[in-house]
């Protein structure tokens, strides 16, 4: 009795299978499948799964507000009448920035980070205008950390493995403005607005991929007036990592 | 092949590396630590100052003790250590070759030179106000146990250690009475010339004569003929 209900399941379960298989094939001659089912850059349809237009459109890149962040070192080049007060290249930059990546082009980001430079002057007099004459060795220091905002127009998707792009940032940097004569300092410490713009871009090799490297160069400009120092400005040549993500 | 494929394995970490020894370099450089590396000689700082309504031809002499004066904050005493000596035969040199002549001890002068020794000397007291308080106010406190003083709080002492010479215009004073008032501005004697000697090194010897020939030659107003 069992064995007879097991034995008419099972063959009404054949034909179900079989019929189930049979319909797609009802009507319309099958197209011979060029590929194997395995191939993972085919679609079942046959259709190369890697194209410039699915990518795109699947990315989420391109659909939500992602992330980037990076971190670089650089050198900068006085400008201007900074080089009233230090003539030479500094070495000792870095800078952090973070972006919110909008699904086209742009992006709005927060900047930061801490520029060094110093330069040593050798014994010369100077003379100050409360009459003092001062024969002194001058090491002269001016150290920048700058707090911005920016806004960027990316040439490229956000997914796209190379992204140039043009910025401009603005907000503030603080100052520190110490000349030693001798081992005597003469400081000034202020928050005095900024304003950079600056081209740059960044290389991540392939699409959609998270870590990246980024060169840029950044003109800035900080409304700052001390001794020598009519206008704070200054050429940043920086380069280092970039990372994106969601 | 297989060696483009290590080095592509070691690239990234690499860039890593050279990157935080940027950093590294670069954070390590900062305004703090920027005279660190000072020689004491170019440590040294020579600040001369005068007064600009006087014409220094008019005096041709000029008094000036064996010793130096010692300020300490606000008191006084004199000195004559070896290096006090040399400080004073140096000055009296350099005004000697400047056309001026140096008087006997007590004989009035034109100018009156004084060379002064300061050893300024600060405390005080700061607390770190990253340090936590902790368990400060925690159980236990006020049954019995001493107090203890924290640890976040610093004591800083600055000392102020420098040569200063002056010139004294004796030869205009005012003539002082038992009823003129020794406080008053126009009855105090007025100083006419004053150079600071200050760095590291300035209380040796060897480099005394030195930075008291560079203060004169900074000062060439300083001579008894036009």
């Amino acid at each position: 009795m069992n064995k007879s209900i097991i034995m008419a399941a099972l063959l009404g379960l054949a034909t179900l299978s079989g019929r189930a298989q049979d319909l797609p094939e009802r009507g319309t001659t099958p197209a011979p499948n060029p590929t194997p089912r395995t191939d993972p850059n085919r679609d079942a349809y046959g259709r190369p799964r890697l194209n410039a237009y699915n990518l795109m459109r699947e990315s989420t890149y391109s659909r939500y507000v992602t992330f980037n962040t990076s971190l670089r070192y650089g050198v900068g080049l006085p400008m201007g009448s900074s080089r009233n007060y230090i003539s030479t290249i500094s070495p000792a930059n870095a800078l952090l920035t973070m972006e919110w990546q909008f699904p086209q082009n742009f992006s709005l980001g927060l900047q930061t980070g801490y520029q060094y430079n110093q330069q040593r002057l050798p014994r010369q007099l100077t003379t100050f205008t409360s009459g003092e004459t001062i024969s002194a060795v001058q090491t002269r220091t001016l150290t920048m950390t700058p707090v911005m905002a920016s806004a960027a127009y990316y040439f490229s998707d956000p997914a796209a493995p190379i992204r140039p792009y043009v910025q401009v940032a603005g907000g503030g940097a603080f100052m520190n403005y110490t000349n030693y004569y001798g081992t005597l300092a003469d400081t000034d410490k202020k928050f005095a607005g900024a304003i950079a713009p600056a081209i740059g871009v960044k290389v991540f090799g392939k699409r959609e991929k998270g870590l990246g490297g980024e060169i840029q160069a950044q003109y800035q400009n900080v409304f700052y007036k001390y001794n020598e120092i009519n206008g704070a400005q200054n050429l940043l040549l920086s380069a280092g990592l970039t990372y994106r993500w969601y | 092949m297989k060696t483009s494929k290590i080095s592509g394995q070691f690239r990234r970490p690499l860039a890593a590396a050279v990157l935080a020894l940027g950093l590294g370099v670069g954070l390590s450089a900062c305004t703090d630590n920027a005279v660190n590396n000072l020689t004491p000689a170019d440590s040294n700082v020579l600040i001369t100052n005068y007064d600009r309504q006087i014409d220094f031809s008019q005096y041709k002499t000029f008094s000036l003790p064996d010793s130096v004066i010692v300020e300490s904050n606000n008191g006084y005493s004199q000195s004559s250590q070896p290096v006090e000596q040399q400080i004073v035969a140096q000055v009296a040199q350099e005004l000697t070759n400047r056309g001026y002549t140096r008087v006997a001890a007590g004989k009035s002068a034109d100018l009156g030179v004084a060379v002064t020794r300061v050893n300024n000397r600060y405390t005080g007291v700061t607390t770190n106000p990253y340090a936590g308080y902790g368990n400060y106010w925690g159980y236990g406190y006020g049954y019995g146990y001493s107090a203890y003083y924290p640890s976040y709080y610093q004591y800083y002492q600055v000392t102020d250690r420098y040569w200063r010479v002056e010139l004294v215009d004796l030869k205009n004073r005012v003539i002082t009475t038992p009823t003129t008032d020794p406080n008053a501005p126009q009855n105090q004697l007025r100083v006419i010339y004053q150079a600071e000697l200050r760095g590291n090194g300035i209380f040796d010897t060897a480099s005394i004569n030195k930075l008291i020939t560079d203060a004169f030659a900074q000062s060439t107003y300083l001579k008894a003929t036009r």
